[in-house]
């Protein structure tokens, strides 16, 4: 008989515990580089080395010095363990005369860069209650959203409750300047860095306002701003449309309230359009509640770590969700959304329509470090259930669409719409009765006539080959489908 | 000036006496946050349960008593019966942090078998819990047993027969039947099997789980851990102030109440037992409570701190006035401190008692004074170890609850349960109370439990050699040790001997999980381990034990009766038998004198429990769960608790790889 009692293996592998941890005594220099040291080495998936690591140290270190012109400085190349580097650090610190914090944050950065993984990072505690707000779908600011036309920056949405909305600020706004510099033509990325601050800081924003005619001031305060994280709304139709921004801690609650307002509602519709588009991610826990209100039971993923374990995960207790569902996707759905997407591709519940997806097939964890920074560490690597590869490699649509509008029309369209009415109104794209974002216009008056977006065209007339510029002329047969009412242009055609 | 001191003194007398801790229950003024009740039937109950947390507050102000109680509402309710007495369920739950029961992780998956509860909603954590709890209880899907099918149905109203089976635990029934009949017999619930529960009738139940779990009728002669017998009073005031205080106070009465003060506070420092010793040395009257919190002090020798509880107890008696509690407090005080000391002096309880006997001329036998210095002494007794002496100084205290408890208690210890029995149907007079009546039931159960010993032994026995005796099986297992925690599987061979385990682990150091595997040879006392890192393999001699839950393991079943006083209870719950194994740490620390272990000597062992899980019908062990906590000399701490289900499975041949033989041969 044998009764395997397995504690012979249990208390070998007790013996492996006690290496030589790096304790966290008093004065001890460098303490968090040596904690991201031991916690990249040990864990990382890509197996990163102790020499790989140091090098990648002591480059950095040794570039920023230069940088700040306090000359060149000389690394031995023979130094490759931790140790070596740490007394390096010190040397360099006190002959530069520089700041430990800096020469701490520069070491574990050089060591990141070696990685070939932007999805690990460094954080300080600032940084890392910024990116957990944005998983979340907080941030400061003023409370409106914008969009650029015509290289202006043109206030699209003021949300309820905002700094914005209580100052005066309303949509259509063009904004002109903040704290009197010059927003006029510049990027959404320049825009943000003059516009963004600390919460509970003020700034004058000066605006035109087109419908008046007039040019404004406001003096608005930054405020913490939550906003929602799934917005939904049925189609004219039986088809209903959710959008998810982001798998935050309120999303499968919120997810799940706004699926049931369409599906189980007086007027429940008969297919789904999910807009998963630019959505980068966030929660793993919060992808599988999502995907419990899709399926009944069922495998979600494989999560592979460095050591080759894997560990399946599993959707239990669902409710399986009966009715077609087309997920949009671009190059912006990312991670969790990716996840989410091959699940439900996997287990023939829906089909991706749009463009090729990002390729972050892993998941990180935040791991506190000692003096109050963070580390976001890319533990794993996740397949879907049908081990489809996606780290670096993305989902490939069903349906291959590029143009943004397009993909609805087409998505709409593979769930059996025929009846299409598409209306440019206000910077926004309506379809079907719900509005759509846009950076660049659908329609174009030109004194040729009147152009819209070539693939739109395409998509609306059915036609396959690829369209060679990006706007086309609407030919007159099109025309008599197209109405044009106080700026507003609707666009009604039926499939045959 | 004398005068006042003798007012003073007998003014402490009365209030003393008042400061005695009362019952407060039943007729304060509870805050209810419902309409509909104030004239009904259960209000008491359904008063208690609500305060207690048992049930949500309404959004309407209406308890709706009268309406049928659903499924899912009285799993809920369960869950929080589980989770309140979570501490007394331990021996037979093994758990002590079920609230964190149904988490996901690397290692557990768990989910309910329905497809009508989904995990978004209020229900779900709660059922799923009470679920996994049951588990544990019963056996492997234990709800399905009460409610089979794909569906739950948590709507649907719940029967009387279904609520009772489900609080089978509760009522110490051996089977559902018996849940039925004990829920009735208690009048808990009258009807039939098939009749709906109101919301009225839940609260009932769950007043009387509370009740009898608050008034140790769970198992009530267990002492799992080796804490709770001997049994002593349980003391609520522990800083009285042994005299009466008014608005006149001296100086000194104001240094005293600060010291007191302090003491209760925990801020308490080296001026507080200055001013103490300072009063001592004076004529200060309240020479009681002077010793008394001198007795408190943690920066004295524990002998100071013993002559000090001593010279509280010879103030007492100076003061010649009988306070039964405050007697009770001072011998408790007593206690408590050679309690503390005993690892240091193995004599203490023989020299406290002979000292103790000293004051007994001084009361008179029958009173309350003396029942409350006996039962102490009673205590020390059996801390002392000598069985007979123990019995016979409970039998001085006279006849009270706890002396009875002791006395059966320590009866069963000796195997002398027909005794037992007799002390328990001799003790009507004790007391008419509720909790008296549910203390005693507990108690008979477990003295039915224990006569049945010898069956369930033998039972057990015979599935473990049916067990071993059969051909291949697979096993799954999960576990927890130290901080590490394993998922695993392993195929046993049993014609050659061989077992191949693979699975993984979890560091606590570590971020990500490591695999491991390893082969055991049998016949040859060794374990092939595979260290995944280095790409190797290593050889480990299996003929010694590291530990010794793996010597006990090894252990027959009648080795452990007779050797290890091993206890069992046995329960069946639908499909299942289930038969739990509690093993007294003192007698595993004694045998450990002849044991042989490579990490040295166990010098306490706070638990060592064992679940057997058992399918009535092909009478197959099914799953094993454990807990084992372990101290050991060399002051290594050992928690291992896991679980394991076994599948049997037709011709499994292992052979072990060639290279690994060769790779580790090379090595010697």
């Amino acid at each position: 008989m044998i009764k395997i009692i397995l504690t012979s293996m249990l208390a070998g592998s007790l013996l492996f515990s006690s290496q030589a941890g790096i304790a966290a005594e008093n004065d001890v220099p460098y303490v968090e580089v040596g904690e991201v040291f031991q916690l990249l080495e040990e864990n990382h998936v890509n197996k990163p080395t102790e020499p790989q690591l140091v090098t990648g140290a002591l480059n950095q270190v040794g570039q920023e010095i230069q940088k700040l012109n306090k000359g060149k400085v000389q690394t031995d190349p023979e130094d490759d363990t931790l140790p070596e580097l740490i007394g390096q650090l010190q040397e360099w610190e006190q002959a530069y005369l520089l700041d430990e914090t800096d020469v701490n944050r520069w070491a574990i950065n050089g060591m990141l860069s070696t990685l070939e993984d932007p999805h690990t990072v460094f954080f300080t505690k600032e940084e890392l209650q910024r990116f957990e707000a944005n998983v979340n779908n907080e941030y400061v600011g003023f409370g409106f959203r914008m969009r650029i036309q015509d290289a202006q920056l043109i206030i699209r949405e003021v949300f309820p409750n905002s700094p914005a909305e209580t100052a005066g600020l309303q949509p259509g706004d063009h904004l002109i300047a903040a704290d009197g510099k010059d927003l006029k033509g510049k990027s959404f990325e320049d825009a943000y860095t003059l516009l963004q601050g600390k919460e509970g800081t003020e700034a004058v924003l000066t605006i035109f306002r087109p419908k008046e005619n007039a040019t404004k001031e406001f003096k608005v305060k930054r405020a913490v701003l939550s906003i929602p994280e799934v917005v939904s709304k049925p189609f004219q139709g039986d088809i209903g449309y959710i959008r998810l921004d982001t798998f935050g801690a309120e999303a499968a609650q919120e997810f799940q309230r706004h699926l049931y307002a369409l599906s189980k509602g007086s007027k429940p519709v008969k297919g789904l359009v999910f807009d998963l588009r630019d959505n980068g991610g966030g929660y793993l826990g919060a992808a599988q509640d999502i995907a419990s209100l899709f399926m009944e039971d069922g495998l979600l993923t494989y999560m592979q770590d460095r050591n080759g374990v894997e560990i399946a995960r599993w959707v239990h207790n669902g409710e399986e969700i009966h009715i077609p569902v087309k997920i949009l996707v671009n190059e912006g759905t990312a991670s969790a959304s990716e996840l989410l997407s091959g699940a439900l591709r996997d287990h023939g519940i829906a089909t991706l329509v749009g463009t090729k997806t990002y390729g972050k097939g892993s998941a990180q964890q935040v791991i506190d470090l000692e003096e109050g920074d963070a580390l976001k560490i890319t533990l794993h690597q996740y397949l879907t259930p049908n081990r489809t590869v996606v780290n670096h490699v993305g989902l490939t649509p069903d349906l291959e669409v590029k143009d943004d509008i397009a993909q609805v029309i087409e998505a709409l369209r593979s769930l059996g719409v025929k009846h299409f009415e598409v209306k440019e109104a206000d910077g926004d794209v309506l379809i079907n009765g719900v509005p759509f974002v846009v950076t660049h216009p659908l329609f174009k008056a030109t004194p040729q006539g009147l152009m819209m977006r070539a693939e739109v065209f395409k998509s609306v007339m059915k036609q396959s080959e690829q369209a060679n510029t990006d706007y086309v002329l609407i030919p007159s047969a099109v025309q008599s489908k197209i109405v044009q009412n106080s700026g507003e242009i609707t666009l009604t055609f039926t499939d045959s | 000036m004398q005068k006042r001191k003798m007012w003073k003194a007998t003014a402490g007398l009365l209030l003393c006496a008042l400061l005695a801790p009362q019952s407060t229950y039943a007729e304060e003024e509870v805050y209810i946050p419902f309409t509909d009740i104030w004239s009904h039937w259960a209000k008491k109950s359904i008063f208690r349960t609500v305060e207690e947390g048992m049930f949500a507050e309404s959004k309407d102000g209406h308890f709706y008593p009268d309406r049928l109680m659903t499924r899912a509402e009285y799993l809920v309710l369960l869950d929080r019966l589980f989770l309140r007495n979570q501490q007394q369920l331990q021996p037979l739950s093994l758990l002590s942090e079920s609230f964190l029961l149904g988490r996901e992780d690397d290692f557990e998956n768990p989910s309910l078998p329905y497809t009508d509860v989904n995990r978004l909603t209020w229900m779900y954590r709660p059922i799923l819990r009470a679920s996994l709890f049951m588990e544990t209880l019963y056996g492997p899907d234990a709800l399905h047993q009460v409610f089979p099918g794909k569906e739950l149905q948590p709507a649907k109203p719940i029967t009387k027969g279904e609520a009772a089976r489900l609080l089978q635990v509760f009522v110490g029934a051996k089977d559902n039947a018996e849940a039925w009949q004990e829920i009735t017999t208690r009048s808990w619930l009258n009807g039939k099997e098939t009749d709906p529960l109101t919301r009225a009738e839940s609260a009932v139940l769950a007043d009387q789980v509370i009740s009898l779990v608050d008034a140790d009728g769970l198992l009530p002669t267990l002492d799992v851990d080796g804490t709770k017998y001997p049994l002593v009073p349980d003391i609520r005031e522990l800083f009285p102030l042994f005299a009466t205080y008014t608005e006149w106070k001296t100086a000194d009465d104001d240094a005293y109440l600060q010291a007191v003060e302090a003491i209760r506070n925990r801020a308490d420092d080296e001026k507080t037992y200055e001013t103490l010793t300072r009063l001592s040395q004076t004529d200060y009257p309240n020479k009681v409570g002077i010793y008394y919190y001198l007795s408190w002090n943690p920066n004295t020798p524990l002998e100071d701190n013993l002559t000090n509880a001593f010279s509280a107890l010879d103030a007492y008696f100076a003061d010649r006035i009988v306070l039964p509690d405050t007697m009770r407090l001072l011998v408790a005080n007593i206690y408590d401190i050679i309690l503390q000391m005993q690892s240091e002096d193995k004599e203490i309880f023989e020299k406290t008692l002979d000292r103790l006997h000293q004051y007994e001329s001084k009361m008179k036998k029958g009173t309350k004074e003396w029942e409350a210095f006996s039962i102490y002494l009673a205590a020390m007794e059996a801390n002392r170890g000598d069985l007979s002496r123990t019995i016979a100084a409970y039998r001085e205290v006279g006849e009270t609850s706890e002396s009875l408890r002791n006395i059966v208690y320590y009866l069963i210890s000796q195997e002398r349960i027909e005794e037992a029995e007799q002390e328990l149907n001799a003790s009507a007079g004790i007391s008419n109370s509720p909790e008296f009546q549910t203390l005693k039931r507990g108690i008979l159960q477990d003295l039915t439990q224990l006569k049945d010993q010898d069956s369930i032994a033998n039972h057990l026995t015979f599935v473990l050699g049916h067990f071993q005796q059969q051909q291949d099986y697979r096993v799954e297992g999960t576990a927890a040790l130290n901080g590490f925690r394993f998922k695993y599987w392993q195929d046993i061979d049993q014609d050659r001997q061989v077992a191949h385990t693979t699975g993984y682990y979890q560091s606590p150091r570590d971020l990500v999980l490591q695999k491991m595997e390893s082969y055991v040879d049998a016949a040859e006392n060794v374990e092939y381990i595979h260290h995944f890192d280095e790409q190797s393999w290593s050889l480990s001699q299996t003929n010694s034990n590291d530990y010794m839950h793996e010597w006990i393991e090894k252990q027959s079943i009648r080795t452990r009766v007779h050797e290890l006083q091993a206890r069992y209870e046995m329960q069946s719950f639908g499909s299942y038998d289930i038969i739990t194994e509690w093993i007294p740490g003192d007698a595993i620390v004694e045998k450990a004198g002849t044991v042989s272990l490579e990490n040295g000597r166990v010098v306490n062992v706070p638990l060592f429990i064992n679940k057997y899980y058992i399918d009535r019908v092909t009478d197959q062990l099914i799953a094993h769960q454990w807990r084992y906590e372990e101290i050991y000399d060399s002051r290594q701490y050992v928690s291992y608790i896991g679980k394991e289900s076994y599948t049997p499975n037709q011709a499994i041949s292992i052979y072990i790889p060639e290279e690994v033989r060769k790779e580790v041969n090379n090595k010697r």
